[in-house]
């Protein structure tokens, strides 16, 4: 018996009438853990209840303390027939097992209903008390900490990276069992949302054993997904890294990297599934699965021919598969120097007796990293089959080893032995009849990283990590290749490192990484989105798998070439936190590829682009060209300066490419396939060197060109990235505000030709985009960060993109936190300098001059044309330290005022939520836990509530404000890392009914701003005075 | 695969095809040929182009984001069409290089928060501890004043009438007449109501009542104290002669008389409300007439006034000659006001009896500040007058009203 949850409801408040004689409810509330139930007495005749319970108590294993949720109805008693159900919280307490984490929960959480979506408000206590058991062989795994943020956690140091865990449970769907027929949905979409918890618990439980087994005690970079498989099943899986994580004393500089060598648990053997333990609601019998037969597709052949062909022609980041063969990592280093040799033993002993030698981490600690390759990436197209035997998920199992053994073996390709960056996803298509067609997909960046946080009990650690350290100077090792220059594993250009002039460089790299902090980038970064629609014949089945095979690759290289176009016309070498989404529908395949685009210091410069008729014969042929060529030209000039790229100028010097002349001037190509067998005829004597050639042969290529330029222009005032930090941007204001936006567009011609459906999905994006800007546009100059797409083909002639983005602006903050940094934004802004480096948190400085500092604000305001509102807000307040010190009778008054004009009770404590794993401007001092939550909403009065737009918009509002209360009964004030992994939408217009589900994540914590002192928040307080005080000043 | 090269692609293990009947539920599985998916009561789809329509479009902030501009269109009763015209007329579009498509799509957005924040709006206090949206403070505050800000044409018109189911099925006439949308006047006529019924079975005093549930301004709560003082009493405003004034005018009046002739204007801590007025003040009312009865204590007080107007105005002749008239005016008005009819015709009396005789005889305001003043005055000095106390308390407010009132 090691745990005790203890439970009691407080109150209630504004419950929904369910007497509609007496315009009241008997509201009373049922508690639920595992199989016990507790009630509270019926409430009468009231909308705020105030039940006041004694403190339930159940005691349980901690085992199911760590897989069940804690579940509240909230009921309205009826004496005469049954009574009615409110709505339903569910509370997931594993943020309570942890020691470090929360210690209680408590606080107001909305009541949800399926059906009618939020019902009013239940107040809650939670507390657990936990014996710790130290029995070898237990099946939980408390205490293990997890985070979704893909860096080591602010608050923490890395002791220790142990690498690579993921588990996957299945379950059959209640959605689609027999029995749905005949409940109502509410029960089945309760019935879902329940299992759906339990198999998240459970899954990190069996992670959280992993975790222990290696030694670490906590994952970072958690990534769980769902795969809504359809009749074949539910498929919960998750990946992570554990780590060793110590926890910073408040006092210690996060970046310290004293090398304690305390936790010398030996590295265990590959994590096993020894811990299948079966899952609850598994009532299938077992059944033998049937055939195993892998079906090798006739893919494979046109691929490798493919491959051949085109491959000469790439640039560093995209090697070919010619060297798959080239067996273990090590042979890769023969020739290389003896340091490179070393380094790649050394490590390699690390991770070799590894499985996966595989990170989820996309920012790294200072020398983690020491090279990167490319990007690795593996898709295959599977056919999904019912899941005969839930407890024993070995067919998913053995997929996903494949992909990830796939993953490894292109790394090794590049010469590196890790991947780091990696995300797994998958796409699903239903059909009606027919087996459900999925394309698993795997990314991530080949690199080589320091073996010193790897393993330790090394005696030689310290010296040989002098050595790497000495290896690769801190601010452009990471760019040296990894790969030997005279094997290279693809045909690329290399250079001797524009900023140590020792090593070898690539002259383009993409990672899936987010930009390493000590990479010298030029100028400022941008976002580069590559779409791209593919149409495909309807089929089923195999056939439809063969055909959706056949298409990847071609997907895959236009996607790649659309980017490198984007990124030669921007002047920019290196891509970070690129993801491609490849989703497939009934008729059609979309791509979609974002990253940011940076100069980074270290990599030559990017060539032009060039463009080469096909026939010079004809003179206004080559008219037209030559205006393409200028607009091209022109662009690229525009964008210099809108990026504010201005390398100093170097003399070129081309070294050591292996591969004779004609691979002096890489070749771009349009990719379509037919391009592929005119390679080599093409006469590149009139390109000028290193510039990118662009083939013009029919008028499919003079689209593609002028797709490429039609790209709108960012608007000025804004910046936009899909990574955690804006390159070349480095003041920010604290962060302001997450949006989530979601389109579905309808085909109205599904008969419509490739290019056709690529002008039209470039639109949506484009328009998405545009919506945006416009909906921002008083908030310039402001930067989109984490800017991501995610598109699906819900339906046959639907196309669903969903983007969320963070936006931080320099400027404008409501919450009135750091305004202290106004006037650094504002001179960035004004003048567009880069070389802003000051820090933001001014040490106390003595009260400021008032009058003068609003003065100077609003000049520069003038000065950047902003909005009447904004002067306002921005000119009144000042440094942080000057409201301590300097009396603002005035400001004080007011706040007054606004606080006397709020009602009377507890206002609701703000909640910050962002996709970043950090708020800019402010210091994390606690995690208090991930957020996992999935939820079902359904509506048989669509029309009723708005339509579709109606429906979704409070449903995504609703999801807001119940991970908001649940952050916020954890104590926290923000939610980190959020993302939204899973959003997708079913209607029934005839009907008049719609579904939605929708799964959300994060790490709650809590911040407080840079600027505090104090080294424990008085969190609540603060936050209250913050606000109130911030909103006396507007 | 190493990116940008082609993978190996292998296809899952291999079952043979069986057929399955309900691989998306079957709730929510449309036939394919069913037609347009647009039900009656969705919002058209935005046609973007020939080849695609918007079906769905949605952009939630984790911090609900409003445009002033554009709640200033929904509370006005605009439909999106015609904000989305008016928006464009406004010149939005130049600023940002923004499509129209962007703009209605943004409009329906905004249009989408204010309705489900509507909710929320008709109780106020709910909006700072509900947890739906995260508004700031002040933008709540912004939230709730405008929606219970009303237009002046607009309340002028249901002034003093019941807010009944009738009166609200009346709004379309008033909605021709003043140029307001239907629909704006709906959600006015509602606030009032909903304040009216709220503050109905409160206790103390009713201008702070009207702040604290519905945390609105000084000013629009002394406005809405107004309305619910006029719509209880059901005070005339309507007539032709009437028009002439505004809904500040009576604001002003009503003000007055609450804070002076009701039960809290003398001690707020009374059990009742402060929108009725007292009743033995108007009862002690009735004792002033012995200045129009008694011939002496008339003459008296002519006499007095006269001498102290005398060479100060223009209008004296007109004053002198009027002064029986306008004495017996108004306090015949301070002595029927026993009568529910007659108080409800308080402000048309005033009117017909005071303020048009002086008119015709072209006082200025001037001249109506100095006759008032020594009118009220003088009565403190007839020794055979005892109701002093009873007196101020009515020309006080008689005179402030009246002042106001005097005008074109």
């Amino acid at each position: 018996m090691p745990g005790k949850l203890k439970a009691k409801i407080v109150a209630g408040r504004h419950l929904p009438v369910m007497d509609r004689a007496s315009d009241l409810t008997d509201a009373f509330v049922e508690v639920k853990f595992g199989n016990t139930t507790f009630k509270t007495d019926v409430f009468p005749k009231s909308l705020n209840p105030q039940w006041n319970s004694e403190w339930f108590k159940f005691e349980v294993d901690d085992e199911d303390l760590q897989d069940e949720p804690l579940q509240i109805t909230v009921l309205d008693h009826d004496t005469y027939s049954a009574n009615d159900a409110i709505g339903k919280v569910y509370i997931d307490i594993d943020p309570l097992l942890s020691c470090e984490a929360a210690t209680v929960i408590s606080g107001w959480f909305p009541i949800y209903d399926t059906i009618h979506g939020i019902r009013g408000e239940i107040n809650v206590l939670v507390k657990v008390d936990l014996f710790n058991d130290l029995n070898r062989f237990r099946q939980s795994s408390c205490g293990v900490k997890f985070f979704c943020t893909t860096s080591i956690p602010r608050c923490y140091r890395v002791a220790l990276v142990h690498g690579f865990v993921e588990e996957l449970v299945v379950n059959e769907d209640p959605e689609y069992q027999w029995i749905d027929r005949i409940r109502t949905p509410r029960a089945s979409n309760e019935a879902r949302q329940r299992l759906i918890s339990l198999m998240s618990g459970e899954l990190q439980r069996k992670i959280g054993l992993k975790v222990l087994e290696m030694g670490g005690n906590a994952v970072v970079g958690y990534l769980q997904c769902f795969d809504l498989e359809g009749e074949s099943g539910l498929v919960v899986r998750a990946i992570g890294t554990a780590c060793t994580l110590d926890k910073l004393s408040p006092g210690t500089a996060p970046n310290t990297t004293t090398h304690t060598n305390t936790h010398t648990l030996p590295n265990t053997a590959p994590a096993s599934n020894a811990c299948n333990s079966p899952s609850k609601d598994s009532k299938e019998s077992p059944l033998a699965h049937g055939c195993r037969s892998t079906h090798n597709s006739p893919v494979h052949s046109t691929c490798s021919s493919q491959r051949l062909s085109h491959s000469q022609n790439f640039s560093v980041s995209v090697p070919t598969l010619v060297f798959t063969g080239m067996g273990s990592g090590g042979s890769v280093g023969k020739e290389a120097g003896p340091l490179k040799t070393l380094l790649r033993q050394h490590t390699q002993s690390a991770l070799e007796q590894r499985e996966f030698p595989i990170f989820t981490l996309t920012c790294f600690p200072p020398g983690f990293l020491v090279h990167v390759g490319g990007v690795v990436s593996t898709r295959s197209v599977k056919l999904l089959d019912r899941i005969h035997n839930p407890d024993e998920p070995e067919t998913r199992d053995a997929w996903w080893e494949e992909i990830r053994q796939e993953i490894k073996s292109h790394a090794k390709a590049l010469g590196c032995h890790a991947v780091v960056g990696y995300s797994e996803s998958t796409s699903i298509w239903y059909t009606l009849y027919f087996k459900e067609v999925c394309i698993l997909s795997a990314s991530g960046t080949a690199a080589m990283l320091n073996p010193r946080f790897m393993r330790e009990g090394c005696l030689d650690t310290g010296g040989s990590d002098h050595r790497f350290e000495d290896a690769s100077p801190p601010s452009c090792g990471f760019v040296h290749i990894p790969y030997d220059e005279f094997n290279m594993p693809f045909p690329a250009q290399l250079t001797y490192c524009y900023h140590c002039r020792r090593q070898k460089v690539p002259d383009v790299l993409f990672t899936t990484i987010d930009l390493p902090a000590e990479a010298e980038v030029t100028g400022k970064g941008c976002l580069i989105q590559a779409r791209l629609c593919r149409t495909k014949k309807k089929a089923q089945g195999e056939v439809n798998a063969t055909s959706i095979s056949n298409l990847l690759p071609f997907m895959e290289y236009e996607l790649h070439t659309q980017l490198m176009n984007k990124l030669k016309l921007r002047s920019m070498n290196a891509l970070f936190g690129l993801r491609i989404q490849i989703s497939v529908g009934e008729n059609m395949l979309l791509g979609l590829a974002s990253a940011t685009g940076v100069y980074l210091s270290a990599l030559p410069a990017p060539g032009g682009i060039q463009i080469a008729g096909k026939t010079p014969s004809d003179l206004s042929y080559d008219q037209h060209i030559s205006t393409m060529q200028k607009r091209i030209d022109d662009t690229i000039a525009k964008n210099k300066e809108l990026y504010n790229i201005h390398p100093p100028e170097c003399i070129e010097e081309v070294v050591g490419s292996p591969i004779p002349d004609r691979q002096r001037s890489s070749r771009l190509f349009r990719s379509t396939s037919e391009s592929s067998d005119e390679l080599s005829e093409l006469d590149l004597s009139h390109g000028k060197k290193d510039a990118f050639v662009l083939e013009i042969d029919d008028t499919d290529a003079v689209e593609d060109i002028q797709s490429l330029l039609t790209d709108a222009p960012i608007p000025a005032g804004f910046y936009s990235c899909n990574t955690e930090v804006m390159p070349g941007i480095y003041n920010w204001t604290s962060g302001l505000q997450m949006f989530t936006s979601v389109r579905v567009y309808r085909l109205s011609n599904a008969n419509l030709t490739n290019q056709g459906l690529n002008k039209i999905f470039t639109d949506l994006c484009e328009n998405l985009l545009k919506s945006l800007y416009f909906k921002l546009r008083s908030m310039i100059p402001c930067c989109l960060c984490h800017l991501n797409f995610t598109v699906a083909v819900p339906e046959e002639e639907l196309i669903q993109v969903r983007g969320h983005t963070y936006l931080s602006t320099p400027l404008q903050s409501w919450s009135g936190e750091n305004e202290e940094q106004l006037q650094f934004s504002m001179e960035l802004c004004g003048e567009s300098t880069i070389s802003n480096n000051q820090p933001t948190a001014k040490p106390s400085a003595p009260s400021v001059d008032y009058g003068s500092f609003a003065d100077r604000c609003s000049t520069w305001l003038e000065l950047l044309r902003l909005k009447a509102h904004t002067i306002r807000r921005g000119s009144v307040k000042t440094i942080s330290s000057s409201e301590r010190c300097s009396p603002l009778p005035e400001g004080r008054s007011r706040s007054l005022r606004s606080t006397r004009s709020l009602p009377c009770g507890a206002p609701v404590t703000v909640v910050k939520m962002t996709p970043l794993s950090f708020l800019p401007g402010t210091r994390i001092v606690k995690y208090l836990g991930i957020i996992n939550m999935f939820f079902i909403r359904e509506t048989t009065s669509l029309r009723e509530e708005g339509g579709v737009s109606g429906f979704l918009h409070s449903f995504i509002a609703e999801v807001f404000a119940m991970v908001r209360a649940h952050v916020a009964a954890l104590g926290g004030n923000a939610l980190v890392s959020y993302s939204m992994k899973e959003c997708v939408f079913m209607e029934n217009p005839n009907k008049n009914q719609a579904q939605c589900l929708i799964n959300v994540s994060g790490d709650a914590v809590i911040f407080i701003r840079e600027s505090d002192q104090e080294a424990i928040p008085p969190l609540l307080s603060s936050r209250q005075t913050s606000s109130t005080g911030a909103d006396g000043t507007t | 695969m190493v990116w940008g090269m082609f993978p190996c692609h292998t296809l899952g293990p291999l079952i043979p095809v069986e057929q399955r009947l309900n691989a998306i539920p079957c709730r929510f599985y449309a036939p394919k040929n069913s037609g347009c998916s647009e039900g009656k009561g969705v919002p058209d789809p935005v046609r973007t182009n020939a080849k695609m329509s918007v079906e769905l479009d949605v952009f939630v902030g984790n911090t609900t984001i409003m445009d002033e501009e554009v709640y200033q269109f929904w509370l006005d009763g605009y439909t999106v069409n015609d904000a989305v015209k008016v928006r464009m007329e406004g010149g939005v579009l130049e600023e940002c290089e923004a499509s129209a498509e962007v703009l209605r799509s943004d409009t329906m957005d905004q249009y989408r928060t204010f309705q489900m924040c509507e909710r929320l709006l008709h109780s106020p206090a709910k909006l700072a501890n509900q947890l739906l949206f995260q508004i700031p403070p002040h933008r709540q505050a912004m939230l709730i004043e405008r929606y219970y800000t009303f237009d002046g044409l607009f309340v002028r018109e249901v002034l003093g009438k019941k807010l009944s189911k009738g009166t609200k099925k009346d709004l379309d006439d008033v909605s021709a007449k003043t140029g307001v949308t239907l629909k704006s006047c709906r959600r006015q006529f509602d606030n009032f109501k909903r304040v009216f019924k709220v503050v109905e079975e409160l206790k103390g005093p009713l201008v702070e009542n009207i702040r604290q549930h519905f945390l609105l301004s000084d000013k629009l709560a002394r406005d809405y104290a107004a309305i619910v003082f006029f719509a209880n009493n059901r005070f005339e405003t309507g007539k032709k002669k009437l028009h002439y004034l505004t809904f500040q005018d009576f604001a002003f009046c009503a003000g007055q008389l609450i804070s002076n002739w009701t039960v809290g204007a003398l001690d707020n801590m009374v059990e009742d409300m402060d929108v009725d007025l007292e009743k033995e003040f108007l009862q002690d009312l009735k004792e002033l007439k012995i200045l129009i009865t008694d011939k002496d204590l008339l003459d008296q007080h002519k006499s007095l006034v006269c001498t102290a107007l005398r060479g100060k105005t223009k209008a004296f002749n007109e004053m002198e000659a009027n002064f029986k008239n306008l004495s017996r005016g108004l306090v015949n008005i301070a002595a029927k006001l026993t009568n529910t009819k007659d108080v409800r015709d308080f402000f048309i009396d005033l009117v017909e009896k005071f303020i048009e005789p002086c008119r015709s005889d072209k006082w200025t305001a001037g001249d109506m500040r100095l006759y008032l003043t020594h009118y009220t005055n003088s009565a403190h000095i007839l020794d055979t007058f005892k109701h002093q106390v009873v007196w101020d308390r009515y020309m006080g407010v008689i005179k402030s009203c009246i002042l106001k009132m005097y005008h074109d």
